[in-house]
């Protein structure tokens, strides 16, 4: 049926998309991957569990799996958009890797951004703090600790 | 801005109140969603295929906070319906819902749940509804009859009407003990198997309790409340021996939990009654020390 297409328009990265005929249930990660092909945006649960998908709206954290794309008014920034333009890694980017926390690296995306939110919030984490605040990020390959330790040190500097 | 009113018949975003209540009307099989993070997420795990969607998030007297006045004089907190669980936290309008609120699910939910959507469908497993019925808060709805404000007490058993939605949650300013605790499988995001939230106000006397998970909604412990209220001398602020085990034996019994792949209906009774009795008594020892 016709009406179960919608257009609509998407400020991502510093960009205006305007999005045609998408599906009225369409998700906003279903967008970012599908139809933008930013694809470090990464696709899992689907029911806001693993926090994969997470992006930032307005600077805060949101699973992108379980917005409407339709109900999406604000900033969006994907791993593309915070990562530096030149290829380099930003301070919370190189404790991580700095800390092993890259495996299969499938959570790390979401991980990032998740973690770029909180550490602006809490410079010296502790670690229960850091236990509490990316308790929406879950890795499957169990870098748990060393997740901890490379939001610590960068929430340090 | 994304949207303007209508996307189209099927995603319907209205930027007021009164719009959303012609909206109501006009598509009512359309599903009405706050932040989305419940909806959506049924529908990709095919529990809902939902034909149409009303969003509340254009409205702007659905939103924010309005702190109230100091206990006892002060005049009642507004918490808008489409305030997010985050902006309620950071509202820290209770140590209560402090506790309840970073239980409540993952930081990246809290961001986009609304505090309309956490209680509009009375689902007994949701956090907010037990700690309002604590809280003693009351529910602002409009529909197509016109406004009303009625207590949680009466929301939580009568729920809303036919193309009705909240507008507002009302909190009366309330000082004293208050506490939310909970079982659930893991200390981290994910539903209560049964959870209890108490309030004691020694300024107006009161007890109010809410209880999650253990029926088939949130349940008010209003048997228990009354008992407790009756039993603790206000003047010298104690309750006299075997009170808080009566509390908890009150609260177990107000209770009708169901049998499900979480726990069994006795496990919910005994942990209401464990978790009743031990809140009373971590009130008297807060009593004690002064």
């Amino acid at each position: 049926m016709d009406d179960e297409r919608i257009n609509l328009s998407l400020r991502v990265n510093g960009a205006t998309h305007r999005i045609e005929d998408a599906w009225y249930f369409e998700t906003l990660l279903s967008v970012l991957r599908y139809r933008l092909a930013l694809t470090g945006t990464k696709q899992a649960c689907e029911t806001g569990s693993c926090g994969a998908c997470t992006v930032l709206l307005d600077g805060r954290p949101i699973n992108s799996c379980i917005a409407l794309a339709a109900d999406v008014d604000g900033d969006v920034t994907t791993i593309e958009g915070y990562s530096p333009a030149d290829g380099s890694l930003t301070p919370l980017q190189e404790a991580l890797l700095a800390a092993g926390d890259v495996q299969c690296g499938y959570c790390l995306p979401g991980m990032v951004l998740a973690g770029s939110a909180f550490i602006e919030e809490h410079p010296n984490a502790t670690e229960d703090e850091v236990r509490e605040g990316m308790c929406g990020n879950l890795c499957r390959c169990t870098a748990y600790l060393s997740m901890i330790e490379g939001i610590r040190e960068a929430s340090a500097r | 801005m994304t949207v303007t009113s209508a996307m189209s018949g099927r995603v319907v975003r209205p930027t007021s109140l009164e719009e959303a209540i012609t909206a109501c009307t006009q598509r009512p099989d359309a599903r009405i969603m706050g932040g989305g993070t419940l909806v959506v997420a049924e529908r990709a795990l095919g529990i809902s295929t939902t034909p149409a969607y009303l969003l509340l998030s254009g409205i702007p007297e659905l939103h924010g906070v309005t702190p109230g006045g100091a206990a006892a004089t002060g005049g009642p907190s507004r918490i808008g319906a489409q305030t997010t669980l985050r902006a309620l936290l950071d509202a820290a309008l209770s140590p209560m819902l402090d506790v309840a609120l970073r239980s409540l699910a993952t930081p990246q939910i809290r961001n986009r749940a609304t505090v309309g959507g956490n209680i509009a469908e009375r689902r007994p497993a949701h956090t907010l509804a037990p700690c309002l019925l604590a809280l003693d808060a009351s529910v602002g709805s409009a529909g197509p009859d016109g406004t009303r404000r009625r207590s949680i007490r009466d929301f939580v058993a009568e729920g809303l009407g036919e193309g009705e939605i909240i507008v507002d949650v009302a909190l009366p300013a309330r000082g004293g003990f208050q506490r939310f605790v909970r079982v659930a499988p893991r200390n981290g995001p994910g539903y209560a198997i049964a959870s209890v939230a108490v309030s004691i106000d020694p300024t107006g006397r009161s007890v109010h309790s809410g209880i999650g998970g253990s029926g088939s909604t949130a349940l008010p412990g209003t048997a228990a409340d009354d008992f407790l209220a009756e039993a603790i001398d206000w003047a010298s602020g104690a309750a006299p021996a075997g009170a808080a085990e009566e509390y908890g034996r009150l609260l177990a019994a107000a209770c009708d939990p169901p049998t499900d792949d979480r726990a069994s209906a006795g496990y919910r009774r005994h942990a209401i009654a464990v978790m009743g009795r031990r809140l009373i008594e971590a009130w008297n020892e807060e009593q004690q020390r002064g």
